[in-house]
């Protein structure tokens, strides 16, 4: 009686912590790995197929196609610069300048990865429309009402996720991860 | 006492083991992956561009709104797929990913040479067979082995403006990714 109910310790400790320890790390990534600069976080080695199996295993529970590395670099933001979690209730500056690249987007998804529903349907923007003043920094400003410049609306309500990409660019390289460069920093601002 | 801790330590070991199985399996057993999810288009085979709205919209996660992106699944059981896409020089890239996802091949427009790519996906085995036929050729073709027998093509293209996104979408699926007609020759 006694070592039934030793064994079933075992496998209910052992299906508990094992199951839960991947479900968190598939849905969350690991904390370590990967390039992060600021609250950008990107994994330049899953454009690879010399990709860990938790970048693999992400992707598959993600339904994405990753950038391959020739193609691009892909960082996602889902906290400000302070580490609060991106809300559409509030504005958001982001200012900065960006590393070399032949071309850059900025878009908005749900925490699921789908695009997010907005009155006006703009949905990002990118190096080939932006406005920018010479010597001065990019500057994005997110919002529900309308901003001078150059404004993304955010949905109604919910969190939502930033991810901008680079294409075409040395990024990801070994060499240049190791001395990352500065981002756009998210500032938040007033909050409804 | 003395058992219980036994127990947990058994446990704590088994716990490791279940974590790394059930990891390494998840590729395979994940019923919503990137090729799954293709499955909603009739893009076996040919080019289809994903919609940008409706049912299929955001078939994929985390897709570029700034690009239009055109997907084949192709598949190698009856021999070479050949694909050939036109590339604007406002950025455009070929993207070859294996049945699980991961990317193993990338072109970009710097590539192409008179605006088109041209890649040749083949099994392991049908490397030798393929080095066999060849014949001198105006432009060799590039060679690429896939890791699984099944995978798709990303042919994606940056639109500036969404009034560019009508014609680089049918520009995305004049792309072709048929079986390859040995030998290949193009002049």
């Amino acid at each position: 009686m006694r070592l039934t109910l030793l064994v079933m310790i075992v496998f209910a400790v052992a299906a508990v912590l094992g199951l839960g320890a991947t479900l968190r790390a598939v849905s969350h990534g690991l904390p370590i790995g990967g390039l992060t600069i600021g609250p950008w976080r990107a994994d330049p080695d899953i454009g690879g197929l010399g990709a860990d199996p938790y970048l693999r295993a992400g992707v598959a529970r993600r339904g994405e196609a990753p950038l391959a590395y020739g193609d691009g670099v892909a960082f996602e933001a889902r906290t400000d610069d302070a580490g609060r979690a991106l809300d559409a209730a509030c504005d958001y500056t982001l200012e900065g300048d960006l590393p070399a690249a032949r071309l850059w987007t900025l878009s908005l998804f749900s925490v699921e990865g789908r695009g997010l529903e907005t009155a006006l349907g703009r949905r990002g923007t990118s190096s080939a429309e932006t406005v920018r003043l010479v010597g001065r920094p990019i500057v994005v400003e997110l919002s529900q009402t309308a901003k001078a410049g150059d404004w993304i609306q955010l949905p109604a309500n919910g969190a939502f996720v930033l991810r901008l990409a680079l294409y075409d660019t040395a990024l990801g390289t070994p060499l240049a991860r190791r001395t990352p460069p500065q981002l756009l920093a998210v500032k938040r601002g007033a909050c409804r | 006492m003395m058992r219980l801790f036994h127990a947990l330590v058994v446990g704590l070991f088994l716990a490791g083991v279940v974590h790394v199985g059930s990891l390494l399996a998840i590729p395979s057993l994940a019923p919503r992956g990137p090729y799954d999810r293709l499955s909603a288009l009739p893009a076996d085979g040919r080019f289809v561009a994903l919609p940008d709205d409706g049912a299929n919209a955001k078939l994929l996660a985390f897709s570029d709104p700034s690009f239009v992106v055109a997907a084949c699944r192709y598949d190698l059981a009856d021999g070479p797929v050949t694909v050939r896409a036109a590339l604007p020089s406002t950025y455009g890239a070929v993207a070859i990913h294996e049945r699980r996802g991961a990317p193993f091949y990338a072109l970009t427009d710097k590539a192409a040479t008179n605006g088109t790519v041209e890649v040749v996906i083949l099994r392991e085995n049908d490397v030798a067979a393929a080095e066999e036929d060849e014949t001198a050729q105006a432009r060799p073709s590039i060679r690429i082995v896939s890791p699984s027998d099944a995978g798709f093509v990303l042919v994606r293209l940056f639109a500036q403006a969404p009034s560019a996104r009508p014609a680089l979408k049918a520009l995305a699926e004049s792309a072709t990714c048929g079986r390859s007609t040995t030998p290949t020759s193009t002049p």
